[in-house]
């Protein structure tokens, strides 16, 4: 009996330490300030951010006694997703790195996850940062969910010792149909090097979003009316462009790169020097220019149909970062973000590890102390010279982004005649827009 | 009345005993099953309250979702390849290691490992880095002077590249068939050679009658199991290229955690349940044809 009793005890032991492996983490100071605050701050990115956020971090906690801050880093792959799930489920951070693509979707799911930077004006000081600027970049409906992390965007560099013995000048405006001829020129100069690698991906972000935005001067999809706004025809135009791209050897076969998937700074090609140049972004530039360490890179200007109607180019920001609205501590957690983006120590630190800083004091801080140069400050003083609309939203969105991708790299791969492609794409982004009703 | 209660107690602490294993399976397994089943006929992004929504997903998936047709198509091609692939290299294996040789022990470790790891991330980084074109692989065919292939990044040859790479885990399938092996009684062997039936004929009228429930077994566990298939589509090729190694559980995932379509992707995994089912189920109907059960030989 006795024996009985103790193995059902025993039992009954290892069942709870099994089903509550966890104890309930302490719940967040709610204190006012000046009490003893934790916050938590969550972001994605590489060693370099991640030891210059870890500083910035530091240097506030020194300064402010009361406040620790915890911070959960790591890479970008899967940060999507654990945000997902922390939103939904309430146990996000209190500040934390966002994509810009994905807020639109958050926000129209339920915009009471983010506080509103408008409502803490006495906290935060917003008027060292472009008004247009965070207009752009953050705002929806008049309120500001998001603070720009930077000015980045879309960015072409070049090797620049190729491009001279070639006789390529990319300083100068140029179109579509004079890339072809650059291409050609590439190939009759040394029939086993390219002018551009292309991942399948920037088939639709580079190409396909921005040509179609120069010829109908609108964003592909429309956030407002829900339409596609290419026609077909239009829509087959830019998928023949792509072809010409391929026939002509401009950019380099997509079994070259495809195995790469957006990593071509993996491609030893790259490494070789095998192509003039390539299609990156601003906050990637420097590290296409590391993985080639033997040439010399410049930022070059991005390719604009004539009578465009559109730029189809512009400059929007790597990250936004956000503050939970659930947040106990959400006043602390902005007053931090003031000394992440307006004090200089906090800008000296941070340097350009989210590209180039978004406020004034950030930008003279670096041009005091000599960090602001470099290849990445290079392409975004070239994407300031373009006032393209911004096309983030449903055009942006996953399953759009795949659907274009496809249609991009069928015609890479000659499965498909163009104007196929463009019926079955139309088709394709038609039941997504019908999805969405 | 007192019997009555010990037996009662009795049961009640065995209930306690398999507690663990109960919680596991209510809370990790009926739970999901019931719950998936429930959103699959909703549209649920996990951040708002599902809206129930008929059967708009089923429609969707069978009548407007070209993908879907696709990712069958590659499921049941992987499947129809992997399966007897497997089952055939393993029994090949195991009857040659069925032999008595020195070392015999740690020759068949060596051949159990990869199963080990095969189905692990790792395993399948390294062979996108082998079979990438400027890979091992390609500089050995060049090296001998063959003409180098696009294994992963021709749609023809990417879902083959795959594949092989199961091909090569087929240890579990392996163990079995050694101790089945192991378990066929040598008189039956005697006895045939005194018939004077050769290696051949014992073969197919001694080993495979006598292991027909092994193979058999295998072949489920195996259907079942690549009907699932998921990791090396995910990360050698990611469903590429031109969605050729595009199988459903990437489908699934995809629309799970990529576009956040949780009703869809609770569709599609009820729809490979159903593939599932339909397939183990004919096998079954058809397992007398060719599985020998000694108490009852039919």
């Amino acid at each position: 009996m006795k024996k009985q009793f103790t193995a059902a005890v025993l039992a009954a032991m290892m069942a709870a330490a099994m089903a509550g492996g966890t104890v309930p983490a302490s719940e967040t100071d709610t204190e006012a300030s000046g009490e003893p605050v934790t916050l938590r701050f969550m972001w994605w990115g590489g060693d370099d951010r991640a030891t210059a956020t870890l500083n910035v971090i530091d240097a506030y906690e020194k300064e402010h006694p009361n406040v620790t801050i915890e911070a959960e880093y790591g890479s970008s792959d899967g940060y999507q997703e654990k945000l997902t799930t922390q939103l939904a489920s309430g146990t996000v951070a209190d500040i934390f790195q966002m994509g810009p693509g994905w807020m639109s979707g958050y926000v129209s799911s339920n915009a009471d996850y983010f506080v509103d930077f408008n409502d803490y004006q006495d906290d935060i000081d917003l008027s060292t940062f472009d008004a247009d600027f965070l207009k752009n970049n953050g705002q929806f409906d008049g309120h500001q969910y998001g603070l720009p992390t930077g000015i980045s965007g879309h960015a072409m560099i070049y090797n620049k010792d190729l491009a001279d013995k070639i006789g390529l000048d990319f300083s100068q405006d140029y179109t579509w149909d004079d890339l072809i001829e650059m291409g050609k020129k590439v190939q009759e100069y040394d029939s086993s090097m390219y002018l551009l690698t292309l991942s399948s991906s920037e088939l639709n972000t580079f190409i396909i979003r921005p040509y179609l935005q120069q010829l109908t001067g609108k964003t592909l999809l429309d956030n407002e009316t829900k339409q596609i706004n290419p026609t077909e025809e239009e829509m087959a135009q830019v998928l023949n462009y792509i072809k010409s791209l391929y026939d002509n050897n401009v950019v380099t076969p997509i079994t070259n790169v495809i195995t790469y998937g957006t990593d071509l700074t993996t491609d030893p090609n790259w490494i070789n020097q095998k192509y003039v140049g390539a299609f990156c972004y601003s906050s990637t530039a420097e590290t296409f220019a590391a993985a080639c360490p033997d040439a010399e890179f410049g930022a070059g200007k991005l390719p604009v149909m004539e009578d465009a109607k559109d730029d189809g180019w512009y400059a929007n920001c790597p990250q936004f970062m956000c503050v939970s609205k659930n947040s106990p501590n959400a006043e602390e957690a902005v007053k931090f973000l003031d000394y992440f983006y307006n004090d200089p120590e906090a800008a000296g630190l941070l340097g350009t590890v989210r590209s180039v800083p978004p406020t004034s004091v950030g930008q003279d801080t670096l041009s005091d102390n000599g960090t602001l140069e470099g290849i990445a400050k290079d392409t975004v003083d070239v994407l300031q010279n373009y006032k393209g609309t911004n096309d983030l939203g449903l055009t942006t969105e996953e399953q759009v982004s795949t659907i274009l991708e496809d249609a991009g790299t069928q015609i890479a791969y000659n499965q498909e005649t163009p104007e196929k492609v463009a019926a079955n794409t139309m088709q394709l982004l038609q039941n997504f827009l019908d999805s969405q009703q | 009345m007192t019997r009555h209660k010990r037996i009662s107690r009795k049961k009640w602490i065995g209930l306690v005993f398999i507690l663990p294993w109960l919680v596991g399976l209510l809370v990790l397994q009926i739970y999901p099953f019931i719950t998936s089943l429930i959103y699959s006929f909703t549209d649920y992004n996990i951040m708002s309250t599902p809206k129930f929504v008929g059967l708009k997903n089923y429609r969707m998936l069978l009548h407007k979702d070209p993908d879907f047709w696709n990712s069958l198509k590659v499921t049941l091609i992987y499947t129809v390849w992997t399966v007897p692939g497997k089952l055939i290299v393993a029994l090949i294996v195991a009857l040659i290691m069925n032999k008595d040789m020195k070392g015999v022990n740690l020759i068949r470790t060596i051949y159990y490992i990869p199963s080990l790891i095969g189905g692990s991330v790792a395993i399948a980084i390294l062979w996108k880095l082998m079979f990438q074109d400027q890979g091992i692989i390609n500089s050995i065919l060049s090296a001998v002077h063959l003409p180098t292939v696009h294994w992963l990044s021709s749609p023809k040859n990417a879902l083959m590249t795959i594949i092989l790479l199961q091909l090569w885990t087929f240890g579990s399938s392996f163990v079995m068939f050694l101790a089945a092996l192991k378990n066929v009684p040598a008189d039956l062997y005697e006895a045939a050679e005194l018939d004077g039936a050769g290696r051949i004929a014992q073969f197919f009228h001694i080993t495979l009658p006598q292991i027909s429930s092994i193979i058999f077994f295998n072949l489920i566990m195996q259907t079942i199991t690549n009907l699932q298939s998921f990791t090396s589509s995910l990360v050698i090729t990611n469903g590429g290229p031109l969605k050729s190694t595009y199988v459903l559980g990437l489908k699934l995932y995809q629309e799970a955690f990529q576009n956040y379509r949780m009703g869809y992707a609770c569709a599609v995994s009820w729809v490979i349940f159903i593939l599932i089912f339909i397939v183990t189920a004919v096998l079954f109907r058809f397992s007398s044809v060719f599985v020998y059960y000694e108490d009852n030989a039919k």
